[in-house]
């Protein structure tokens, strides 16, 4: 008798643990709540926004690029995220209902971002365009540039991850200029002034350079030595202006040396450039083994990728609470001092200039 | 008696299932026995020119998500495009596919 009781009192506790349990999971996997920004101080008639509105952690979230997922439209609006990029769709309708869905709403409006190379054209569905390697003049890569810029335009992007000025591409084998380094810098630099002259910020990559050079396919980590040939259409693009430049995961040494880090986490290599260059420092895709391989957990990454001088990250893992994540453990970072709040300042006021909007304090 | 210990056997079974899915969500795990089953090496080609290239795995991830479209070809394996039509397409393997979702790059066949 004491035995069958004893059996259905664990029975009961069991039962409960179960339902608290079921509970918690639920929790969560649930949806992942934001509040509404009420707090950001941002006159649209002026186009002034004042930065000290602005929360430790909306600074942050403006200096991040993720994969726009109309699912997660909402919350990206209410953390602040600076942009979101966008990949294939069949038509230009699908694309202009997707940009204006994101910047509708939106209290601080968005990069809005895409890959277009030529080579690689997510609009192919409808427009074509010549890959780099077709385009045999300056005066016809200025003509392509204007072309691409007038279409993202329409579209509704502000900012496309282009040109590739690598030297060579042994990978794709379709996503370089040819020619000599000086024909290479100088195809760029039209094309980049054609982008930009439409309203769209390029953004040459991939800083400094050898980033499309096969190395072993197996290894993640990428190694190169760059020389002052890689480094030239860089240096020219900043000398004509331009915008952006994304900095790569290559390890490199030679004419530039990343300390054996990853280059967009190396603080010699990031903060050389921001030396000579006042627009926009842009990481390459974070989740890449390129540079995850590097570190035993994710935080540590999040915090050198701030800690090195980048502006914007790209994190193509759009989940809201992966994002919320990284930006908690940054601005964890920012309160030990371990980065400064000036750094982040100065970058997000970069992204908001960008933005064609003027930052008060 | 016997049936009140069939059913703590089973609320017990439940309670692991669950504390473990509250520390790391299940589909998580199983995912990666299922990546770690497949012995196979992640492959992923671009098709251009007449020509496929090798792509490294983790910036195939990134090209791939970036695609229209991904849709089975049975024993050929995965094609990624933006246009059906176009010669500009990736070949990728299921071990790719596992291995781009374990990276946190969700692509999905259609």
């Amino acid at each position: 008798m004491s035995k069958s009781a004893s059996g259905v009192r664990l029975t009961l506790f069991l039962v409960l643990a179960v339902i608290v349990l079921l509970f918690l999971n639920v929790e969560k996997s649930g949806s992942f709540y934001v509040d509404a920004p009420t707090n950001v101080l941002f006159d649209k008639s002026t186009n002034t926004l004042d930065l000290n509105s602005l929360t430790l952690k909306q600074k942050i979230a403006q200096m991040i690029i993720t994969f726009g997922e109309e699912k997660n439209k909402d919350q990206l609006q209410k953390m602040l995220i600076g942009g979101v990029y966008f990949g294939a769709k069949p038509t230009e309708e699908d694309f202009v209902k997707a940009t204006g869905g994101f910047q509708d709403g939106a209290t601080v409006p968005f990069f809005i971002t895409v890959d277009m190379e030529g080579c690689k054209n997510p609009f192919e569905n409808f427009r074509k365009f010549p890959s780099p390697r077709e385009i045999g003049t300056s005066e016809q890569a200025y003509q392509v540039g204007q072309e691409e810029g007038r279409t993202l335009n329409e579209m509704g992007f502000n900012l496309n991850f282009a040109p590739v000025v690598d030297l060579n591409d042994n990978i794709w084998k379709c996503r370089n200029f040819l020619g000599t380094p000086e024909e290479v810098s100088e195809k760029a630099n039209s094309y980049i002034t054609g982008l930009q002259e439409s309203g769209i910020i390029s953004t040459p990559k991939h800083y400094p350079g050898e980033t499309l050079s096969a190395g072993d396919l197996h290894k993640y980590s990428v190694y190169a030595s760059v020389d002052a040939n890689d480094l030239l259409p860089f240096e020219n693009a900043i000398k004509n202006n331009v915008s952006a430049i994304m900095v790569s995961h290559t390890i490199v040494n030679g004419s530039l040396d990343s300390e054996a880090k990853p280059s967009d986490v190396s603080v010699k290599l990031v903060g050389g450039l921001r030396n000579g260059f006042t627009g926009l420092i842009v990481t390459d895709e974070i989740n890449m083994q390129g540079l995850k391989s590097y570190y035993s957990d994710d935080d540590a990454m999040y915090v050198d990728l701030f800690k090195a001088g980048n502006d914007l990250v790209l994190n193509f893992n759009s989940d809201p609470r992966v994002l919320d994540h990284m930006i908690g453990v940054v601005e964890s970072a920012v309160k030990s001092g371990e980065i400064s709040e000036d750094r982040i300042d100065a970058s997000v006021t970069r992204i908001l200039a960008a933005k064609g909007i003027s930052v008060v304090k | 008696m016997d049936m009140v210990k069939v059913i703590n056997g089973i609320l017990a079974g439940l309670l692991v299932i669950l504390v473990i899915n509250l520390i790391q969500p299940l589909s998580a795990i199983t995912g990666n026995i299922i990546f770690d089953l497949d012995t196979s090496e992640p492959q992923c080609f671009f098709h251009y020119s007449g020509e496929l290239n090798q792509i490294p795995a983790d910036r195939c991830c990134y090209e791939i998500k970036s695609q229209l479209a991904c849709t089975t070809l049975g024993e050929k394996g995965i094609k990624c495009y933006v246009s059906a039509a176009s010669e500009k397409y990736y070949l990728i393997n299921q071990k790719l596919l596992h291995y781009c979702a374990k990276e946190g790059y969700d692509v999905k066949i259609s």
